[in-house]
Formats: structure tokens, C-alpha cells, sequence
């Protein structure tokens, strides 16, 4: 079945959900989407596995006497499975106690803005189109100098379409195409090693140049080579673009909804304050198609909007579901995500504010640093805080009178964001680094006076 | 005769529909039927049509969980609903190289053209590839097997669930205003396999497993949270044994304890003790990932890392941990929620050595990375999340072996330390992509003076090295428990996948352990 097959069994099965749930007695709205995922997989300069998923999926969400509510997904798109869906998640809704404060099924009419969101060749494409980009990456890495080990990474692609429909006769389908890549280069050197990270999202195929990627990747890992062991202790840092992407991750956490109902953030109670440095800007820009994660609209069917989340450092907004929002006392603005039947608000379309120096610039204004090239494991110690802890991974450079002089060996940092985050620089270069840890954005390179490492490593 | 047995119980299960949730279980009471009606003639099938395409090997895997959840937050059912996923994929070696395609559409139109997929893209892999993939010979397993248990959670009515769970939310609001935020829920997975390859290993596998969790936040002096989640793969009789209303009495007065009168402790190198489920999560992490062999190889470099446990440390006599330490695969204890009779290549999983009397014995791996290091067989070890994705070698059982001449209990083990620090719970979980430099924080943890526990203590965070924390190991009870954490681990790039494991041990001594407070 062709993906214009499955967009229309899409359309056919959620009109069928949402007549069966209304003759029930009951409201609902459905988020499905289908999609082809070409994926690769390559380690040590050979493809360990290339494969190719059809993929779909369709969430139910009921709504009964507009305060009781109940979701399930399912991806066997017959007949018979969605209308059982519609069977049991309306009975749930009907069991489940009322939550005065759910603001029941949205019905206004929302004005949802046109985005082209896909790439029309990548319909076309083909597994050899793939394995011709990874192939070309490898040959690239492994030219740049026989130190070079190994050109490993991982590589998705995925094109369908996404469809939201409720009992407010609302029916909303757009397609939608996304490309991640990732790149990670081992440089040996006697029985040294060293390895650089790189991965950065695109929307369209003709803008994947691996190889330009792969020959700074893998530059970067030679001159990983002789890393020394330096101190803990606190230093003036350089953030690359993962590393900042990391931070940002964490930042956008602290102001999403959930933390603020769970009482965990250390932004609790702080907008209109200034908690970061003045360069600190971060824009929720859904319509920014540029970004991996832009859409006309979010899981609850609000049409997205573009709001500031800090401004000049100053926290302007947190990120709500309408739960949460009819909780709180505040207004959504379309930036709710599901997820297995939870539904939080958070700002999934970062973008940072560039600064008017080159990371070149921000590296020649240094007397005595480190360049942090990625950070790896990090996680909350104490949300309250907005204390951190990880390590530095893939290339950690020392700096010295405005030069990276050589590499160290990595460290484990532990810092609160906070204070990390109150004296900062921002590059102007603008990546759109994507992990497979869910949340990304456009960032800058980030100059922090001082960072906090806590302990070290052998490697 | 597997397969007549099989119908009969499964009809008898069909014919004893008594709620919607039997009714809705088509996905899976469907696959049923499709394997008691022509599972054996599609795998077939599409194995035949894969080998028509030119694959040397081929293997066909349907796979599908159903789960359920039950979850409130601050006294409103935050939901009540299934997650149905399910559906098959082809993996075929072609010129010496892996391709793999899947659908969730498990229907034999379709197999020709997963087939077909399969075959395009292990020819594509093939055009960028050094050494051809081979793998590990192994025994032809036929097999039918499911996880035991008592009651089957899809027929418990949701109002009972919602009940339980309103009380366990009653009990900790009785607690008093410190209290600012609860949170509980219960779960329940269906995974289901059915496995056949083109060497003649042909299985079924099926298993229940329940999760329940508490989670307490108070604020008084302080913010803090104390929860408890834990998972077996048993059926609903887990939810009598996870006690929701003793469960959430402790943890809402600990939680209490933390927000008012604990103190953070002081930096120090102390003697510090593990109960089982965070000695497990430190297990996973410092141990369980590291033993990957695909990790070891570097091929999840691009993402979760790789190893210091390298290939020349096996048989070399590498010195891991103290002579106390013995940590042990184990799948095929039932019960526990790493718990598999097969892995996903169809291998018979069994008990191995990763680390005996301190030294580094063995890794985890799959068919092709044991052929690759010059093993003679896979540990079973390869299993994957989800039907649309390929087997990485994952954990499933791990735990440390009990001192059989150690104290009797956590009692036991308190009274003969004379200072150090006692520590429960995950808080918070760091490691480098070597697995050496972690630091890990508990939930709550008490003092220990003189062989008695003393003051709790706060924020607390514990920072070593692999070996030289394992070095550390100086004594531990008879008493050992294995805990589920949950499908929480987390690997594999492009596509993460989250798998569920268990882990544990006895109470555990470490010595000269960093601790501080954060």
C-alpha cells in the first residue's frame, strides 16, 4: 500500500472512530500518522545493517460528559481493531472519575498555519540513494589522514504524513519528510584513540552533505590524538553545538508544564526574572521549517504559535498542555506533546538567538579554556537547583591565549544551570544538532566563564 | 502436537471472554489465531520467498506487545488506556550482509513485498561492506513457551485498578500538607514472539509482566521525592505482592523525612552500602552495558558508547572487581522481568559468567558478534523493543551472586559496619561512554554509626570508577532480591530502543567510596 493509500485509510478510519464515538454519546480526537523510515546503520566504515520500516500509527483520545477522558493507541489499522479501540477507550472515558479541571475536548476553530514540511524526493528515493551518501562520507573521513580508524554512525530518513481529526469537525492532514545524521569518527594513533561526534537534521535530501561533514568529523578526531589528563576544576568553556544542544534540552525541560505540576523545576516561579545571561534567547518557532519539529499543529489539535520562552535571559513562558494550563490558570499555546496516553506541555521548536561572533572569534577571546565538543549521559541531580552531571565525549580541546593547543582526556562536570548559564557569549553559526534523545532545536555555540568539572576519566 | 496443545488453551482463553479488555485484545488473540490457522505456513512463506529473492540466511519475526496502564496524579486518573503494537519483519543475509523490512501489517500479501525490501536493502548494504556477516551455529530450538503466572491482568476490571490506586493516593494525602504532589499507576505488557528461521528453529514465545509504581513529592525545609517502582513478570498477583498500601505509606513518610529533617551529608570516603535495586542499577550501568560485545566492537559508538571492558581483557585474567565479586547472566530464572526462555534470534538463553571471583569472564552477545570474537556460541543475548526492529545485544537477567557466608540480612550487614552511609533508591544516574567515571545518587540514605543506622540524609551522590568501585566489595548478606526496573533501557541508534530488565543482588559493602552531597 502506498503511503497516498494509507493517508486515505487514515482519513476512512478516523471518520469511522469519530461517527462510532459520537453515537455513543461520547467526543474524541484522533492523532495518526504513516510513514516510510529508511535506516542505516554503519560502524568501523562498513554498513552493519540497512533496513526499511512502514510504520503507523493512530492514538484515540475520548472525552465523556467533558471532564472524563481516556486515550489508546493501536497500529493495526483494520476495521475491526479501531472500532474495538473506539469500544473499549469509550468505556474507559465512561469509568474513569471526572477531573474538574480538564478543559474538556478543544472547540474552537483554529487557524492552522500552511507549512511545507516534506521533501517531494524522498519518495523517490531509493536504499543505493542512502548507502551512495554513506559511502561517500566514509571515503571522505578516511581521506583526511591514515590515523583515521573507522567512520562509524547511523543514519534515518522518514516521509509520511500526519492526520488530526475530532467530533469538532476538524480534519487535519499534512505530510511530512525528516532526515537525521549522525557521524562519529575514530582517529588511532599507536594505541591512543580518539573519536568525534557530529549530527544535524535536515528536512531535505539535496542538503545531506556527509561528506563536508564526515572531513570535519574526522579532522577533528586526529586532532583528538594525545589527549593529556588535566584537573577538575572550574574552567572558561566553549560549548559546541551538540553540547549546547544538551543544555538547551535540559533548559526546556525545566519550563514545560509537567515539572511545574510535579513542583521540580528551578524555574518554578520565575518568569519575568532574569535567570540566565542577557544573550540567553530561546524562541518556540514551530512554523520555522528549517527546524526538524515544526507543525501546524500540536497532539491536542492547538494550532502552534511562536512565543519567546527566554528572552534576553529573562524566562518569559513555560509550556502547558491544556490540562495543565486549566490547572495552572494559564493559556496554552499549541505546544503539547503525547505520549503513551500522557500528554505535557514543552517547547519542541527551539531556536536560539545567534550572537555576532564566529565560534573562531569566541575561541581567539580565550586566554585559558576548554572547547567541550559534546556532552554524554547528562541528567538532572537535583531538578529543584537545576543542578546537572555528564561527561564531555567526542573531543574535549584545550585552549590556551585564544588557541586549541590540544586535547584532554574527558572529565565529568556537575554544575547547576543557573550559574553556568549567568555569564555567557553566543556564537552566530546555527546547527541543528538531533540525538536520539527526542528534543532539539537551532543552537549557537555557547562561551560559558565558568564551567564545573568534578572528576576525570582515563580516556 | 505443540500447536493442537496450544489451540486448545488458547481457545479455551477465547471462549472465556468475561471483559471488553479480552474483547479488544484483537491484535494479539488475532495473531494467535492467524499462528493456530497458518502462522507455520506464513512464516514459511516468507522465509521461502526470502531464499527465492537469494538470501543465504533469512528469519522471519512477528512480534507485538500489548500494554496496559492505570496511572493518577494528584488524586485524577491520568489515564486508563492500552497500547496495542504489533507486527512482523523479514532479516535476510545477502551477499554476506544484513537487510531487514518490516510492517505492521501481518498479512501474507504483504510478504512478498517485505521479502523483497529485505533482499534491496541487504544488496545495498553489501556494496559498503568489509566482512561478510557470519554467525554463530547454533542448536535448532522448536519451541512453545510462556512466561507463567496466576491472573491475567486484561481481565481485572479498570474500576478495580482505579480503586487500589485512589487508596494508595488517599493514604499519602493523609500525610499532611508537606505532601505537594503524588503520582501512582500500575502496568501490565503482553509481548508476544513467534520466531522462525531458515536453519529450522521455529519458536513461540509469550510474557506477562506487571509494573507498579508510587511517587511522593514534599516540600517542607526542602524539595524532595521519593518514589518506588518495580516490575516482575508475573500477572496481576504482583500488584498484592508490590503492597500499594504499605508502598505508599513508607515512601510518602520518607518522603516527608527527606523534605524536613535529612541533612546532606559531608564529602567523604566512607563505607557505603547498596540495598538490591540500586546495586542493580549500578550493575546495569557499570557492568551490563559494558559487557555488550556490540558495544565493545564499536558499533554503538555513535550513540550509547562503547567499552574499557576491550577485547584483550577476555581471558586475560583482567581484575574487575574485589574476589567477592560475582556477577551472573541469568535469563532463565522465571519470574524476574529479564526473564526469556529465547532470545530473539531464536537462541536458547542460558546462565553465564560475566565476572567470577573478580575477574572479567565473559560478555553478552548475540549470533554474529560471538562469531566475530571467536566464540563458539551466542550467549543469547539478542532481543529487540519493538517488531520494526533489528536485535541489538541487550541485558536481560544480571545480578551479584549472595555471600553464602556474609550476614543473614541488611541487620546483619549494618552490625558490622562501624561508619558509613546506607543508601536506597535511584535518584539520578550518570556514566561516560566507557562505562568507568559514573556518579549516581540515591533517593534517601542513612548514616551509619557503630553498626546502627542513624540520621537520613539527603542528595546524596556516589562517584567511583568501574573497578575500583567493584574493588570495593567487601561484604554481603545471604539475603538477595532481583528487581524489574522496568522497560528503561535505553540503546541503539537510529532507532532507540527501550528494553526491560532486571537486576539485583544482596545488600552490598563497598569501600572507600566518594561521597557528597548535591
Amino acid at each position: 500500500m502506498s503511503l497516498e493509500q494509507q493517508k486515505e485509510l487514515l482519513h476512512e478510519l478516523s471518520d469511522l472512530a469519530l461517527k462510532r464515538v459520537k453515537e455513543l454519546g461520547a467526543e474524541a480526537f484522533v492523532n495518526s500518522n504513516v510513514s516510510t523510515q529508511y535506516a542505516t546503520r554503519f560502524s568501523n566504515s562498513e554498513i552493519l545493517q540497512n533496513y526499511v520500516d512502514f510504520s503507523r500509527q493512530f492514538q484515540l483520545t475520548v472525552v465523556y460528559n467533558g471532564k472524563q477522558k481516556s486515550a489508546s493507541v493501536t497500529n493495526d489499522l483494520s476495521k475491526e481493531s479501531i472500532l474495538n479501540l473506539v469500544k473499549f477507550v469509550t468505556k474507559a472515558a465512561k469509568i474513569v472519575p471526572p477531573d474538574p479541571m480538564y478543559p474538556g475536548i478543544l472547540k474552537e476553530i483554529q487557524d492552522y498555519p500552511k507549512l511545507k514540511l516534506n521533501d517531494p524526493q524522498a519518495r523517490s528515493l531509493e536504499p543505493d540513494d542512502i548507502v551512495d551518501k554513506i559511502k561517500g562520507a566514509i571515503i571522505a573521513g578516511e581521506a583526511v589522514d591514515k590515523s583515521v580508524a573507522g567512520v562509524s554512525g547511523n543514519f534515518l530518513l522518514s516521509d509520511g504524513y500526519r492526520l488530526f481529526s475530532s467530533t469538532s469537525d476538524v480534519e487535519v492532514v499534512y505530510p511530512g519528510t525528516t532526515m537525521r545524521s549522525n557521524l562519529n569518527i575514530q582517529a588511532q594513533k599507536n594505541c591512543e584513540e580518539s573519536r568525534s561526534n557530529s549530527n544535524f537534521g535536515t528536512r531535505f535530501f539535496s542538503k545531506l552533505d556527509m561528506e563536508k561533514e564526515s572531513t570535519e568529523v574526522a579532522e577533528r578526531a586526529v586532532k583528538g590524538l594525545g589527549a593529556v589528563s588535566i584537573e577538575p576544576g572550574e574552567y572558561e568553556v566553549l560549548l559546541d553545538h551538540q553540547a549546547v544542544a544538551t543544555v538547551l534540552r535540559m533548559t526546556a525541560f525545566a519550563t514545560s508544564s509537567m515539572q511545574l505540576i510535579n513542583r521540580r523545576s528551578f524555574l518554578m516561579d520565575k518568569i519575568g526574572q532574569q535567570v540566565f545571561d542577557k544573550d540567553y534567547t530561546i524562541t518556540n518557532e514551530p512554523h520555522n521549517v528549517e527546524l526538524l519539529s515544526a507543525r501546524p499543529l500540536d497532539d491536542e489539535g492547538l494550532a502552534t504559535q511562536s512565543f519567546p520562552v527566554f528572552e534576553n535571559g529573562v524566562l518569559k513562558n513555560y509550556s502547558y498542555s491544556r490540562l495543565h494550563a486549566a490547572k495552572i490558570g494559564a493559556q496554552p499555546k499549541g505546544c503539547a506533546l503525547s505520549f503513551m496516553g500522557r500528554t505535557i506541555g514543552i517547547p519542541f521548536a527551539m531556536a536560539m538567538k545567534p550572537g555576532i561572533k564566529s565560534k573562531e572569534n569566541l575561541i581567539s577571546e580565550m586566554d585559558d579554556g576548554l572547547l567541550i565538543t559534546n556532552l554524554h549521559y547528562t541528567n538532572y541531580v537535583n531538578p529543584p537547583v537545576g543542578s546537572i552531571t555528564g561527561m564531555s565525549k567526542d573531543g574535549l580541546f584545550i585552549i590556551k591565549n585564544g588557541e586549541i593547543v590540544g586535547s584532554a582526556k574527558n572529565m565529568r562536570f556537575t554544575d547547576e544551570l543557573p550559574r553556568f548559564l549567568a555569564d555567557i557569549d553566543v556564537g552566530k553559526e546555527l546547527r541543528q544538532p538531533v540525538s536520539g534523545m527526542g528534543i532539539g532545536g537551532l543552537v549557537a555555540p555557547i562561551r560559558a566563564k565558568t564551567f564545573r568539572f568534578t572528576s576525570k576519566t582515563e580516556h | 502436537m505443540i500447536y493442537e496443545i496450544f489451540k486448545k488453551v488458547v481457545n479455551s482463553v477465547l471462549k472465556n471472554k468475561n471483559s471488553d479488555y479480552l474483547l479488544f485484545d484483537t491484535n494479539l488473540n488475532r495473531t494467535k489465531e492467524v499462528i493456530l490457522n497458518y502462522m507455520d505456513d506464513f512464516i514459511a512463506k516468507g522465509l521461502e520467498k526470502a531464499e527465492k529473492g537469494g538470501a543465504s540466511f533469512a528469519e522471519v519475526r512477528v512480534f507485538g506487545y500489548k500494554y496496559e496502564t492505570t496511572s493518577t496524579r494528584d488524586g485524577e486518573v491520568e489515564n486508563a488506556g492500552i497500547y496495542n503494537d504489533r507486527g512482523y519483519g523479514i532479516r535476510v543475509i545477502k551477499n554476506g550482509a544484513w537487510g531487514f523490512a518490516s510492517t505492521a501489517v501481518i498479512e501474507e500479501s504483504t510478504l512478498e513485498q517485505i521479502a523483497k525490501a529485505a533482499i534491496k536493502e541487504a544488496e545495498a548494504t553489501s556494496k559498503v561492506q568489509k566482512n561478510p556477516v557470519e554467525l554463530t551455529e547454533e542448536p535448532i530450538m522448536k519451541d512453545n513457551y510462556k512466561t507463567p503466572f496466576k491472573k491475567n491482568p486484561f481481565d481485572v476490571p479498570i474500576e478495580e485498578k482505579i480503586e487500589i490506586l485512589k487508596m494508595s493516593d488517599s493514604i499519602i494525602t493523609e500525610k499532611g500538607n508537606m505532601v505537594k504532589s503524588r503520582s501512582n499507576s500500575m502496568t501490565f505488557y503482553n509481548v508476544y514472539l513467534d520466531y522462525g528461521n531458515s536453519e529450522g528453529t521455529r519458536i513461540t514465545q509469550e510474557e506477562l509482566f506487571t509494573g507498579a509504581n508510587v511517587s511522593v513529592i514534599a516540600i517542607a525545609e526542602d524539595n524532595q521525592s521519593r518514589s518506588e517502582g518495580l516490575f516482575e513478570m508475573r500477572g496481576y498477583e504482583f500488584i498484592d505482592k508490590y503492597d500499594f498500601e504499605a508502598t505508599s505509606d513508607r515512601i510518602a513518610k520518607e518522603a516527608i523525612i527527606l523534605a524536613t529533617e535529612a541533612k546532606a551529608p559531608k564529602s567523604q570516603k566512607t563505607a557505603f552500602i547498596l540495598e538490591p535495586f540500586q546495586l542493580g542499577l549500578t550493575i546495569h550501568e557499570s557492568c551490563g552495558h559494558p559487557t555488550e560485545l556490540d558495544r565493545v566492537l564499536g558499533w554503538e559508538a555513535d550513540f550509547a558508547g562503547t567499552s574499557f571492558l576491550t577485547q584483550d581483557k577476555l581471558g586475560s585474567g583482567y581484575k574487575y572487581g574485589s574476589e567477592k565479586t560475582n556477577l551472573v547472566c541469568d535469563p532463565t530464572m522465571p519470574y524476574v522481568l529479564g526473564h526469556e526462555k529465547y532470545d530473539h534470534e531464536g537462541v536458547a538463553t542460558k546462565k553465564f559468567d560475566v565476572v567470577r571471583n573478580g575477574i572479567f569472564e565473559g560478555y553478552q552477545s548475540d549470533r554474529q558478534t560471538a562469531k566475530i570474537v571467536g566464540l563458539e556460541h551466542s550467549n543469547g543475548n539478542a532481543r529487540i523493543a519493538r517488531y520494526n526492529r533489528i536485535p541489538l545485544v541487550r541485558m536481560s537477567n544480571l545480578y551479584l551472586e549472595p555471600d553464602t557466608e556474609g550476614p543473614k540480612d541488611l541487620d546483619g550487614l549494618i552490625e558490622e559496619t562501624k561508619e558509613g552511609i546506607y543508601g536506597i533508591g535511584w535518584k539520578s544516574h550518570s556514566i561516560d561512554d566507557k562505562r568507568t567515571n559514573f556518579q549516581f545518587s540515591v533517593q534517601i540514605a542513612y548514616e551509619i554509626e557503630n553498626g546502627e543506622l542513624g540520621k537520613p540524609l539527603k542528595n546524596t551522590i556516589y562517584q567511583a570508577s568501574t573497578p575500583q568501585f567493584w574493588g570495593g566489595l567487601d561484604l554481603m548478606t545471604k539475603e538477595w532480591h532481583i528487581k524489574g526496573l522496568g522497560p528503561s533501557c535505553g540503546k541503539g541508534a537510529p532507532h532507540m530502543q527501550a528494553i526491560w530488565i532486571s537486576h539485583g543482588g544482596p545488600y552490598s559493602r563497598f569501600q572507600d567510596i566518594n561521597i557528597f552531597s548535591g
